[in-house]
């Protein structure tokens, strides 16, 4: 792992048209070839922050810098170097996997001889060589899920920006993802992924980052996240993120319960 | 990617809907012109290919500003794809349109649509760009704004085709409009593309957030 800092969020502020504030200040950096796991409630502000960042959504204020470059939401540049899949994947449903793919491919200025061996590849690698040349729109969630994840790697980017990208997929096919995003990072690429499923954030990410409500609570190396919460919570030991998390979030959340039950 | 998307499966429908409607005009014992009712199916078909150049497809405006490009190439690149839609689908309409005629189409017919198209095409171009970024619609087919946009349209193409029949009927010089569609191509790709790109990049966000 390197220390070279790739995203570096500062004071990042948005609230949206219906008063609904969605970041409040949120400060965070991630380091080249971490895994980045970004964590919080439905609502704490994650995909707002991977909006912001694919310039999908504009800022209030607030500072992002990419790669050491301070980016607006008018630049594209920087776009060379990253991959993004959204929680919502974006694509064209008319199009075959194969040929959203290549057309990708093309988006990224990649070479002919490159986009063929990648496109074919990737097909073979997430299984959907059988069906890519049917369109995608008769293909299940979670194997547009798949095609997101190819479409956002077949460029090679520096840093792949991940919203759910395990959610509706096979566990085999997981397993996969999972393990190709290690040899990625291992490789140097750095990976910022958001999930619910805290047991594979703890076993997959090297660092992680708590967020609520617009703020993030608590960043630091999933191997310190035990000693760190101490800090936080009182001198609580933990068995898991995930009670770490629940403990974490529940004291700044209004506990509900059913009456009949 | 339009013009692949252009003869998607699901289109098939629009154009043998739009083919038929073109026949049955054709055959009508009327003083229309064969070469009016090609023009009357190609707008109709390509009304969305115009008129929402952001989203061909529901999440095309979002899909393409995770990419690394320039709107200004995104723009030209959509603005030839329907240059070369309306060209191919004329020629395809044509064919269709003069074999049912009662009349006999002379070779003449050719040359004067080809005229007569390069003096509309790019100020259809350019009001497309404004409409699509002033109005533009996530789902385009069947839908009442659908229609409204095409009577605008039908109605704007009216008013161009004033210059042409100025120049070839009244004038009788129709060289002229060589020279006038030469000076609305400048204008669509000096004014209207560089407009159209920086009014994109203005309204991306918000179109992604409230649309």
């Amino acid at each position: 792992m390197h220390n070279d800092v790739i995203l570096e969020i500062a004071q990042l502020r948005k609230t949206y048209e219906s008063g609904h504030r969605a970041l409040d200040g949120l400060s965070l950096s991630v380091s080249k070839g971490t895994i980045f796991g970004f964590l919080g409630l439905n609502g704490a502000g994650k995909t707002t922050t991977i909006r912001i960042l694919a310039g999908l959504s504009s800022k209030d204020s607030g500072t992002v810098k990419l790669f050491g470059k301070e980016i607006d939401e008018h630049e594209y540049d920087h776009k060379q170097q990253v991959g993004f899949v959204l929680d919502d994947p974006l694509y064209f449903e008319w199009m075959s996997a194969g040929e959203y793919l290549r057309f990708v491919g093309t988006m990224y200025d990649l070479s002919l001889p490159d986009i063929e061996h990648r496109t074919t590849e990737l097909l073979e690698f997430f299984d959907l060589t059988a069906k890519g040349d049917d369109p995608i729109e008769t293909y299940s969630t979670g194997m547009k899920k798949k095609i997101s994840l190819a479409a956002a790697i077949i460029h090679k980017p520096q840093l792949i920006v991940l919203d759910e990208p395990l959610e509706g997929i096979d566990a085999l096919a997981a397993s996969s993802i999972k393990e190709s995003l290690k040899i990625m990072a291992e490789g140097g690429t750095t990976i910022f992924i958001t999930s619910h499923v805290l047991d594979t954030v703890e076993k997959l990410c090297d660092e992680v980052a708590i967020i609520h409500q617009g703020k993030v609570l608590l960043q630091c190396m999933t191997s310190e996240i035990r000693s760190q919460a101490k800090g936080v919570l009182g001198n609580e030991t933990y068995a898991s993120l995930e009670e770490l998390f629940v403990d974490l979030v529940s004291d700044r959340v209004k506990k509900k319960h059913l009456s009949w039950l | 990617m339009d013009i692949r998307q252009c003869f998607s499966t699901r289109r098939i429908p629009v154009f043998i809907l739009l083919t038929l409607i073109g026949i049955f005009l054709v055959v009508q014992e009327s003083e229309l012109s064969p070469m009016v009712v090609v023009f009357l199916v190609v707008f109709a078909i390509l009304e969305a290919q115009f008129n929402n150049i952001l989203f061909r497809s529901p999440h095309e405006l979002e899909a393409l500003s995770m990419f690394p490009i320039s709107w200004r190439r995104v723009v030209i690149v959509k603005n030839l794809a329907t240059i070369v839609l309306t060209a191919l689908l004329t020629v395809i309409m044509s064919m269709v349109v003069f074999y049912f005629s009662p009349k006999a189409i002379e070779a003449s017919i050719v040359v004067e649509a080809l005229s007569y198209s390069a003096t509309i095409i790019f100020p259809l171009l350019h009001a497309g760009n404004i409409e699509s970024v002033r109005a533009p619609r996530r789902n385009a087919g069947w839908q009442t704004d659908d229609l409204v946009q095409a009577v605008g349209m039908f109605s704007f193409i009216v008013v161009l085709s004033i210059p042409y029949v100025l120049f070839t009927v009244v004038l009788r010089l129709p060289l002229l409009n060589i020279v006038y569609a030469g000076a609305l191509a400048w204008f669509w790709y000096s004014k209207s593309i560089p407009k159209t790109a920086f009014n994109i990049e203005q309204k991306k966000t918000l179109l992604c957030t409230t649309m």
